[in-house]
């Protein structure tokens, strides 16, 4: 997970607490309470806007449309089975279920005369490419792949009838077909989401 | 074209994969074998091919405990391969000999690879899917010479997929990222295990970036002419004269004071799932090493 930092003007309080309060310890636990209040509520918005993006995107839509269907992105199939996922598997709602639950925490750091400081942890590519991992090799996970190329092979983990007799046959047959084209997906929707988190705090929207 | 920073970095990578496996790994064997007349229309006429039953003797002599071979025996007389009479082309595991003699009794003490190393621009399935490489199994000796030139397997096959150059510091300074992917081919679990822990460790290793390589000097070179000490081979994969140590090489770049070095950001293992192997029926254990290495450079001074 990584850590972004961010920062709240005093002066957005001092209309509601007086100096003298707010130079006290008592009137500084209220501003960062009042700070940290106020972020969360802009983060909450962020992260389900966030959240939404991962799920309408047209490579998660592609791959929760399940085995049958077209693609915008390969050749033939589509990507769920180009990866290789089992029929039955839900890749998207696990992936969205995961950071569900990484919802961004935030932790204060300090204070100065103009500005409280915080914190807060997003989850990183890493931490998503570590939690989706490729059917035909678990060390690999298919949302970096999107990113940066998939192999062929999932292309072969549901075929019925490949396998001992003859699978070597069919499968040479049916190689080179349904070429990936390399997509951003995941790390420039967690850039997109840190760069409005940053805007948003800053622009007071 | 005059070799650039892609060139030495790609062979660098490729020398240092072979001494650390060799040296971390232990993983070599040493004997006495064999050498078997094998056929090879590539060679010049009046030479024959005596091919030993494994391929890729280790040449690297900075390795403690191996044979790097540099004579063959005939009988008990022992030949040594400093002029052009013998050759031994260290790749494909065989002696290189003027004669026309098919009935040589010849034999060789040397160290030969657990793992063979590849470099490849194929994909990952034509290797796995499409090949069907030659077993040259490390647990049995075959009674025969291994064919020269096919690649044989145990191997780990090296493919250079991406580079990518991200703005690092103000004066045009970029930190330049390779992605490297090694595909490895094993006889069985037991060795996909141990290369697959021993390349999973190399993240956040350095290796030094030897510079001087010029590959194009050595196929236009005649035969066992060669002699440049930055790369171990000459034009028949003969060890270049004087032997190649890897240390010492790394050790001459830090005198001549050319010595840079590539981090390795990440190494991640995988092995492809047991279902896929029955779906492809595959006799071989296959796994997959994805590097992310890392240079720090000027590339628009450089080239």
């Amino acid at each position: 997970m990584n850590r972004v930092k961010l920062n709240v003007p005093i002066k957005e309080f001092q209309r509601r607490l007086s100096e003298k309060t707010l130079n006290s310890s008592r009137g500084l636990s209220i501003a960062r309470d009042r700070a940290s209040l106020m972020l969360e509520k802009k983060v909450d918005i962020c992260y389900r806007d966030f959240l939404d993006d991962v799920e309408s995107h047209p490579i998660s839509e592609e791959i929760k449309s399940g085995p049958i269907g077209s693609s915008n992105f390969v050749s033939e199939g589509n990507l769920f089975s180009f990866i290789g996922f089992e029929s039955d598997e839900e890749p998207i709602g696990k992936l969205i279920d995961t950071l569900e639950h990484q919802k961004s925490k935030i932790k204060y750091l300090r204070k100065s005369k103009e500005k409280i400081f915080f914190s807060i942890a997003v989850p990183d590519k890493e931490f998503v490419f570590e939690r989706t991992p490729m059917p035909w090799a678990k060390g690999r996970s298919w949302a970096e792949g999107i990113e940066r190329g998939i192999s062929g092979f999932g292309h072969y983990l549901n075929k019925s009838g490949a396998g001992r007799s003859e699978g070597g046959i069919q499968i040479k047959a049916k190689i080179n077909k349904g070429k990936f084209s390399n997509t951003p997906y995941l790390s420039s929707l967690i850039k997109s989401y840190v760069k409005s988190l940053k805007e948003r705090v800053k622009n007071r929207i | 074209m005059i070799p650039n920073i892609d060139h030495f970095i790609k062979l660098s990578f490729q020398l240092w994969l072979d001494h650390y496996i060799l040296k971390y790994g232990q993983a070599y064997t040493t004997g006495n074998y064999k050498l078997y007349c094998t056929e090879d229309e590539r060679l010049p006429a009046g030479y024959l091919s005596y091919s030993s039953p494994f391929k890729q003797w280790v040449w690297d002599s900075s390795i403690s405990g191996a044979v790097v071979n540099s004579y063959i025996y005939s009988g008990s007389e022992k030949i040594y391969s400093d002029d052009d009479n013998v050759i031994l082309d260290y790749d494909n595991g065989r002696a290189i000999i003027k004669t026309d003699n098919q009935n040589l009794d010849l034999t060789a003490d040397f160290s030969y690879k657990d793992f063979n190393i590849y470099p490849t621009n194929q994909t990952e399935e034509d290797l796995v899917v499409q090949n069907k490489f030659q077993e040259n199994s490390r647990y049995y000796i075959q009674e025969s010479g291994i064919k020269p030139y096919d690649c044989v397997t145990p191997a780990i096959f090296i493919n250079f997929e991406e580079r990518e150059g991200v703005p690092f510091a103000l004066g045009g300074m970029d930190d330049v990222k390779y992605y490297i992917k090694a595909i490895i081919v094993a006889e069985n679990d037991y060795q996909l295990d141990g290369i697959n822990g021993l390349l999973g460790n190399c993240a956040q290793r350095i290796f030094p970036l030897i510079t001087g390589i010029n590959r194009e000097d050595i196929w236009n070179d005649s035969i066992n002419s060669y002699s440049g000490a930055s790369y171990p081979f000459g034009s028949n994969w003969n060890i270049v004269s004087g032997g190649y140590d890897y240390n010492f090489r790394v050790l001459k770049e830090l005198n001549d004071k050319k010595l840079d070095y590539c981090l390795i950001n990440k190494s991640k293992c995988s092995k492809v799932s047991a279902k896929l192997r029955e779906n492809l029926d595959l006799s071989t254990y296959v796994g997959f090493v994805d590097f992310e290495i890392s240079n720090i450079y000027f590339p628009r001074i450089y080239s």
